[in-house]
């Protein structure tokens, strides 16, 4: 054990070369993470944190306890958190099985980043029964234990979420937390009350696994397999995901299949568990979760509380008021107090493009646009500009979901209407979510289709000022692109194969069409060849070699008048250029008669189409 | 054929070891010393795909976390020559005495520095028999390190040159080691290195001590001598325990690792001559 010049206890076994937190998983943080450790019940003495935890993390523990220190196995992440920790908390590198042999003992050891990244390529991974032998005799005899299980069948891992491949560098042979040897949360805990650790709360949490964004106990989970407000909060954990991974299937869609089938704690990317050889179990049956940033606002973080009429929802910070962009701005303080129950319209529409149900989207259009108002150019009072995706739909009337959010002026109601279907098609777009329209569609189609489901008629006008309106909504050059075509790196495999026969039976479509072209140019064909039969016939005939005679004769008499006035010096005859014929223009609209038009072919504005001459 | 595949004969010992003669071409990358680096010295340069051939399981693991890939765990070429000796013994194993010491080498490139006074004076306090000193054939060409040792009586010797470019590669070079080796109680070193772990494989007893030394420009990727201290304290003292160091020797040479003839041939892509596979 030496101390490097950095002020770090180095225990050997260290990873030179190696960076948990610029890592697949990375460093365990988030606006969660404080709220999942918020018990600390026993001596405030001296607290470890183990692995790799964001220096903001091991601050506020550290800020709870006399003294403090933080062991990971990489140098580099060793270094990061030396230079943003105070230098009253210890930075220790090296793996856990040598801090371990040092003796040291601690009130408290935080391991909430998991224990799959406790030890290092320089030695055998010691099996998880020895790694929680370890950290278990680091906690002095009162202590408690906040310890993260990884979960090898959890979404993330499911999905494949992460950017890495399945052999990531951290999947080094024999060193990883693989799923034969992995305990489960039950055994863990099972394995812990041998070393006399019982389970003071359970946190199965959902989201990327280093920055959950939802966690509830398995009591929670259990109860809530048809709850929308539950449901909607775990979905959207994983609205934030690596853009550069290739997700298998939308994990929001998939995460919300998990929990209805009583598989939401089971495949939970993690859980936290807080153990401790004295406190006593606490009955929970609420949710933690925080918002993914939306709109650019900041993230906020709040507790779900059921009772007897539904969920409460009650902020875990100070309530706070911000400006997203010069025409939106949100008051958290309006998140308090019950939550309405019941899909979104967003939700409903999305179902129904799933379906490929457009008169059952027609009707949510309609429901939406006539809580507007009921006349088109009527103003929208600001509170309900940008309500869109935060409305449930009641059995009576539509409800406020998320009333913190408030427009600063007000927009007449087709406009509103419009900048609300973009908001949902591109997010239904961006989620790979199936829809009736082409694979290839952009936001703009899919509010086309809906806006016109509507009742508008006009829609370009209207589009341009959804268009202004949306982008005064959101923060500068934030507003999406409403034109680029569905993102099929989002889609999953099935969806893709689906396309792909979509695009099949288009091919073979546009093959019949082309079959059905040539059918009618053989008719032209054959019409052409008869006039040239006409044409050579009438060629051949004793009157047109007559006329041909006659022509010539004719033409040689013009020619020897014309000589013989330019002879003569006579001005040529002056032509007005107005009266030229018109040249054909070539860029102007394509006139083609309608029985040329394949069928099934919607032509576009540069083709005019004119009835046949026959 | 990476030039560092003939550093001392480990290429003609594989050859050896499967039957045919030298010079073959091997295809990839063997790692020629222990280091507590990926197996190979820093700053190689590895053609994509090509076969990475290490010694032990604790190189596959650093080398995979660095991202290398394509490694094959196959033991060191010292397993083989005791895999050789175990079969067919080259000679009956000699009585043993006194204390060869491995002062801590460089390289043509990088030049080790060190006070060998200091060093000796150690050894005498420490050893109580006879005393070889093994130098690098760098340092036994310059006479004033020899004659540092020679005039304290110290049988000076080198198991020879470690050869450079495909050239000057002395073949025997593991088999004089192992002679010698086998040939003394103990093996002392003033750094952990490849000759401690190959002289507990062979019996010998171990002994970790001295100035350190340092080497010229070394890459602190490896950690230095320090990173070696914290890894394995228990192995740096003038009598290790057998049983701490036998472990560590066996692992880190590969010796459970040791593939058939044939497995060598199809991962170096050898083929015997005449055979209808030779390129």
């Amino acid at each position: 054990m030496t101390t490097s010049t950095e002020g770090i206890t180095l225990l050997g076994s260290e990873m030179l070369t190696w960076s948990d937190f610029d890592g697949e998983v990375g460093a365990f943080g988030g606006l969660l993470a404080p709220h999942l450790l918020h018990a600390f019940g026993g001596e405030r003495g001296r607290v470890l944190v183990v692995g790799p935890t964001a220096a903001p993390v091991v601050a506020d523990v550290a800020a709870r306890f006399a003294g403090a220190d933080v062991l990971v196995r990489s140098w580099a992440d060793a270094q990061t958190l030396r230079a943003s920790l105070p230098e009253a908390v210890g930075v220790f590198c090296g793996p856990l099985d040598r801090m371990a042999r040092t003796g040291a003992t601690y009130d408290a050891v935080v391991a909430v980043a998991g224990t799959d990244r406790l030890h290092s390529a320089e030695d055998e991974t010691p099996g998880p029964a020895k790694v929680l032998a370890d950290l278990v005799s680091l906690v002095s005899g009162a202590g408690e234990l906040y310890l993260g299980v990884g979960n090898p069948v959890g979404v993330d891992r499911l999905l494949s979420l992460a950017a890495g491949s399945r052999h990531h560098d951290a999947d080094w042979p024999d060193g990883h937390l693989v799923p034969a040897a992995a305990l489960t949360v039950e055994e863990v805990i099972a394995v812990l009350a041998e070393h006399g650790l019982a389970p003071v709360e359970t946190w199965f949490c959902h989201g990327r696994r280093s920055d959950p964004l939802a966690a509830a106990s398995v009591a929670t989970l259990s109860a809530g397999r048809a709850d929308t407000v539950l449901l909607r909060e775990l979905a959207r954990a994983y609205d934030v995901t690596d853009a550069s991974a290739m997700p298998l299937k939308d994990p929001a869609a998939t995460v919300h299949d998990l929990v209805r089938a009583g598989l939401g704690a089971a495949t939970a990317p993690l859980a936290v568990l807080h153990l401790s050889r004295t406190a006593t179990p606490a009955p929970d049956l609420s949710a933690l979760v925080c918002e993914p940033v939306h709109d650019g606002a900041p993230s906020v973080a709040y507790r779900l509380t059921r009772t007897g009429s539904g969920w409460v929802r009650s902020l875990l910070s100070e309530p706070a008021q911000f400006s997203v962009s010069d025409l939106l701005s949100r008051d958290t303080a309006a998140l308090e107090g019950p939550v309405a129950a019941g899909e979104t319209i967003a939700e409903q529409l999305a179902a129904c493009c799933a379906a490929h149900d457009v008169a059952a989207a027609g009707v949510v259009v309609r429901r939406y646009r006539d809580w507007l108002g009921s006349d088109p150019g009527t103003p929208v009072p600001a509170d309900r500009v940008a309500l869109l995706p935060r409305l449930v739909v009641g059995d009576e009337r539509l409800e406020v979901l998320d009333a913190s959010w408030t427009a600063l002026e007000s927009a007449p109601r087709d406009v509103v209407l419009v900048r609300g279907l973009l908001d949902v098609s591109a997010d239904l777009l961006a989620r790979g979510i199936r829809h009736p329209w082409s694979p290839g569609s952009a936001a703009r189609d899919l509010t086309t289709a809906l806006a016109a489901a509507a009742g508008i008629e006009d829609l370009a006008p209207v589009l341009v000022e959804a268009l202004a309106l949306d982008a005064r909504l959101r923060p500068a050059g934030t507003a999406p692109d409403y034109d680029e075509p569905a993102g099929i790196s989002q889609l999953s495999h099935a969806e893709l194969v689906e396309i792909a026969e979509g695009l099949g039976q288009r091919v073979s479509q546009s093959d019949a069409h082309v079959v059905w072209l040539l059918q009618r140019l053989q008719g032209r064909q054959r019409a052409l060849r008869q006039l040239r039969g006409q044409l050579n016939a009438v060629n051949g005939s004793r009157e047109m070699r007559a006329g041909r005679l006659i022509f010539f004769v004719h033409e040689l008499v013009r020619r020897r008048r014309r000589a013989r006035a330019e002879a003569a010096d006579r001005p040529g005859e002056w032509r007005d250029p107005a009266t030229r014929p018109p040249e054909p223009q070539r860029e102007g609209p394509i006139e083609i008669e309608s029985n040329l038009i394949p069928p099934a072919y919607e032509p576009g504005p540069e083709i005019k189409v004119v009835p046949p001459e026959d | 054929m990476h030039t560092a595949n003939h550093y001392y004969g480990h290429a003609h010992l594989f050859a050896e070891y499967v039957g045919i003669p030298f010079p073959v071409m091997l295809d990839g990358y063997l790692q020629h010393g222990w280091n507590l680096h990926d197996g190979f010295a820093v700053g190689t340069e590895f053609v994509p795909g090509t076969k990475l051939f290490v010694w032990s399981d604790s190189v596959l693991r650093r080398g995979w976390a660095m991202g290398r890939r394509n490694m094959h765990v196959i033991g060191s070429a010292w397993a083989y020559l005791l895999e050789m000796e175990r079969n067919e013994p080259s000679e009956p194993a000699p009585e043993r005495a006194g204390t060869i010491f491995y002062p801590f080498h460089g390289w043509e490139g990088q030049e080790v520095t060190g006070d060998h006074e200091s060093m000796l004076r150690q050894l005498q306090e420490v050893e109580t028999g006879p005393i070889t000193v093994c130098l690098y054939w760098v340092e036994h060409r310059n006479p004033a390190i020899r004659e540092v040792y020679e005039r304290a009586g110290c049988r000076v010797i080198t198991h020879g040159s470690r050869g450079f470019a495909y050239r000057g590669t002395d073949p025997k070079f593991l088999r004089k080691q192992y002679a010698e080796l086998r040939a003394h109680e103990r093996v002392v070193s003033n750094r952990l290195g490849s000759a401690i772990l190959y002289g507990a494989s062979v019996g010998c007893e171990v002994g970790v001590y001295g100035d350190p030394m340092v080497l010229a420009g070394e890459d602190p990727v490896y950690g230095g001598i320090e990173r070696q201290q914290r890894n394995w304290p228990e192995l740096h003292q003038p009598f290790v325990p057998r049983d701490l160091v036998a472990p560590l020797a066996d692992a880190e040479l590969g010796l459970r690792h040791v593939r058939e003839p044939s497995e060598i041939m199809d991962l170096f892509n050898w083929t015997r001559p005449g055979s209808e596979g030779e390129v």
